[in-house]
């Protein structure tokens, strides 16, 4: 209880408060926009947060990752085009209901139930995620080499359409991440008398590199590889929050954020297999199924308030075991690791006002989240106008002074061009970014955790097995292993 | 677009970076104390696991058909298949620039050339067969470069008190 009232009084302070809602309106901003994701815009606003106190800053990434995730409705409803991967299912009824000239009934709908969605899956993270880290504790560093090898595994699967693909990725992420001094002898590996890699790559330049460059060279790119960008012809009317009829379809408002919940929760199963659960369950539940697709609000009710509802459902495994689910999370839990806090079980003992902060400030920015569209929606839609090559521009300019600015070290801004052009190539080729970086940020703890599991048990490879929790993530994870390989030969298998 | 073909090619540098990594592995002392890793297990482990990933994917692919053969071509895109590839290297080409002049030139004149440049290369390369370019909208995009530098700069520098690289004069 203590803990919660001082970390009341870390948040709300004017300033604190301040700096979530620029980070939510920044975030609603770049969802808005196609092509940048959540895991972009936090990437870009990472840089801001680091002279700020640790609630301060992950409040304002948790505004952008909030709102990021809403304003991926705005060009699904009008462009018919999802702003982040999370929207998708919100196209299959807004857009419709845009073109008979509702754009705003739609988009109406859409903060409301984004809005609850958000509110349900922040009560759940703080019921849940103290008894899971309560649970962790009890973790030693075998289970800690079990579990970063069952994040690796279940991510690498995930983010690529090839297992093996995503593994190499995930690998390429672990083998950078040897670079610098050895954590436990202190042996010099690959820093070629380089000052700047004597600690390891520094995580900023990789995430921005790999999730905010990456993404703009493949705009540029796209700009004259896909057609002319169709802007909206859709008339705008009053777009204001529709309490009453988002609040009439309370069946299915809450069975997708449960579903949204549950399915950010799960490592890996993010993005937009939430919102398409809870579509296709709204779609059974629903006395009109006939009319899914065709402009329904019940359809939109199902795909936003699970797509916000994801991303409280994500940060549990994120804060009570550092595992993030998906890229957005993973940069999210680079920026805590950049403030110097590591995600885990004892980040709830040692840092309880800390952790406890994050909680509410995740309750501000979905309140936020709702305000800012509530008042501010027509000018998200104005955003859509902004010509693309200005955007990429401005976009390139943030990344180089944001790396640059913090710590003057040109090098930095290398490293990130390396990494932005790597993205870009493990994209195109579907090996995916998200297992890189989720491989440089577990490196370190795997290796520095068997390396002292098998110190304590004096070189006894057996200690991984011998233990139950260690077993069952081994086990789980290779079940995964193997259930994903089943599925991507039925998948390139003809005729299954 | 050619996407397979060059599949293959980056099938080929991974696996040379892997190789590579693992070669200046064999020079990372390989003793541990008390039974635990040595510091060149991970990295050898690791680079090798690469190394061998990387060719089972070359085998599945070369088997599946898909190493090696092209891609349709876009249907939908506006500009010849060489104009992507062209504003994709010269804007990763103004980056590197970038980043060299940006100590020397100081952040203010650096980024209003980038972003000068950067727009200018994506316009001309855009631009319609016979579309000329208007003295007009030369002048507004400097503008706008130097307006947005000098912005940010204040932002950034009086803002959130973030030391960027000036030359000095005037305090830019």
């Amino acid at each position: 209880m203590g803990d919660y009232l001082e970390a009341l009084g870390l948040v709300f302070q004017w300033h604190v408060l301040l700096v979530i809602g620029a980070g939510t309106l920044l975030g609603l901003i770049m969802g808005a926009l196609p092509g940048l994701t959540a895991a972009m815009a936090i990437a870009l606003l990472l840089p801001l947060t680091f002279g700020m106190p640790p609630v301060m800053g992950m409040g304002m990434l948790l505004g952008t990752l909030c709102g990021a995730i809403a304003g991926g409705s705005v060009s699904a409803t009008l462009l018919n085009i999802p702003g982040t991967p999370s929207s998708v299912a919100t196209t299959l009824d807004a857009f419709p209901m845009a073109r008979r000239g509702e754009a705003g009934r739609a988009l109406g709908i859409c903060i409301v139930a984004s809005f609850i969605g958000g509110i349900f899956s922040a009560v759940v993270l703080s019921l849940l995620a103290p008894p899971i880290a309560d649970f962790a504790l009890r973790f030693g560093p075998a289970e800690y080499f079990a579990l970063s090898v069952f994040g690796l595994v279940i991510i690498a699967s995930v983010s690529s359409k090839s297992l093996i693909k995503g593994l190499v990725a995930g690998l390429i992420g672990l083998l950078i991440a040897t670079v610098g001094t050895d954590p436990v002898a202190g042996v010099q590996r690959y820093t070629f008398n380089n000052l700047s890699l004597l600690t390891g790559v520094n995580l900023l330049p990789a995430l921005i590199g790999l999730f905010a460059v990456s993404q703009v060279l493949k705009d540029v790119v796209d700009y004259f590889s896909g057609g002319p960008v169709e802007h909206s012809k859709n008339k705008m009317d009053h777009a204001r929050p529709r309490w009453m009829e988002t609040l009439r379809h309370w069946k299915v408002l809450a069975s997708s954020s449960v579903i949204g919940t549950i399915v950010g929760a799960i490592p890996g199963a993010g993005g937009s297999i939430g919102s398409f659960l809870s579509y296709d369950q709204a779609k059974k539940m629903s006395k009109t199924p006939e009319k899914f697709g065709t402009g329904h609000p019940e359809g939109i009710v199902a795909s936003e308030s699970s797509n916000n509802a994801l991303v409280g459902g994500a940060l549990i495994p994120m804060l009570t075991l550092g595992i993030p689910g998906e890229a957005a999370t993973a940069v999210l839990m680079g920026g805590l690791m950049i403030q110097g806090i590591s995600p885990g079980p004892t980040l709830f003992t040692d840092n309880g006002s800390i952790i406890y902060g994050i909680f509410i400030a995740f309750f501000v920015a979905n309140i936020f989240m709702l305000l800012i569209q509530w008042f501010g929606i027509q000018l998200f839609v104005k955003v859509l106008q902004v010509p693309r090559k200005l955007l990429m521009a401005l976009i390139l300019m943030f990344c180089v002074i944001g790396v640059y600015a913090v710590d003057a070290d040109i090098f930095n801004v290398y490293l990130m061009l390396g990494f932005g052009v790597l993205g870009y190539f493990l994209n195109r080729y579907d090996f995916g970014t998200a297992p890189v970086i989720l491989g440089l940020i577990l490196g370190p703890i795997a290796e520095s955790n068997i390396r002292r599991a098998l110190l304590l048990s004096g070189g006894d490879w057996s200690v991984l097995v011998t233990r139950p929790i260690s077993l069952t993530f081994l086990l789980v994870s290779a079940a995964f292993l193997f259930f994903t390989l089943w599925q991507n030969r039925r998948q390139t298998t003809p005729h299954s | 677009m050619v996407k397979t073909r060059s599949d293959a090619l980056f099938h080929l540098v991974l696996l040379a970076l892997a190789g590579w990594f693992l070669q200046q592995a064999w020079h990372l002392p390989a003793n541990a104390a008390g039974g635990s890793l040595s510091p060149a297990f991970f990295p050898r482990a690791i680079s090798s696991a690469i190394v061998l990933l990387l060719l089972i994917s070359m085998v599945r692919g070369l088997i599946a058909g898909t190493l090696l053969t092209r891609d349709a071509t876009n249907e939908e895109a506006t500009a010849p298949a060489w104009v992507p590839v062209v504003a994709w290297g010269a804007v990763a080409l103004l980056l590197v620039f970038y980043a060299m002049l940006l100590e020397p030139l100081g952040y203010v004149i650096s980024t209003a050339l980038f972003l000068f440049l950067c727009v200018a290369i994506v316009s001309v390369l855009s631009r319609q067969r016979g579309e000329s370019i208007a003295i007009g909208r030369v002048l507004m995009l400097a503008l706008f470069a130097a307006t947005v530098s000098v912005a940010i700069f204040l932002i950034f520098s009086v803002g959130f008190e973030i030391v960027l690289p000036t030359i000095g004069v005037m305090g830019v």
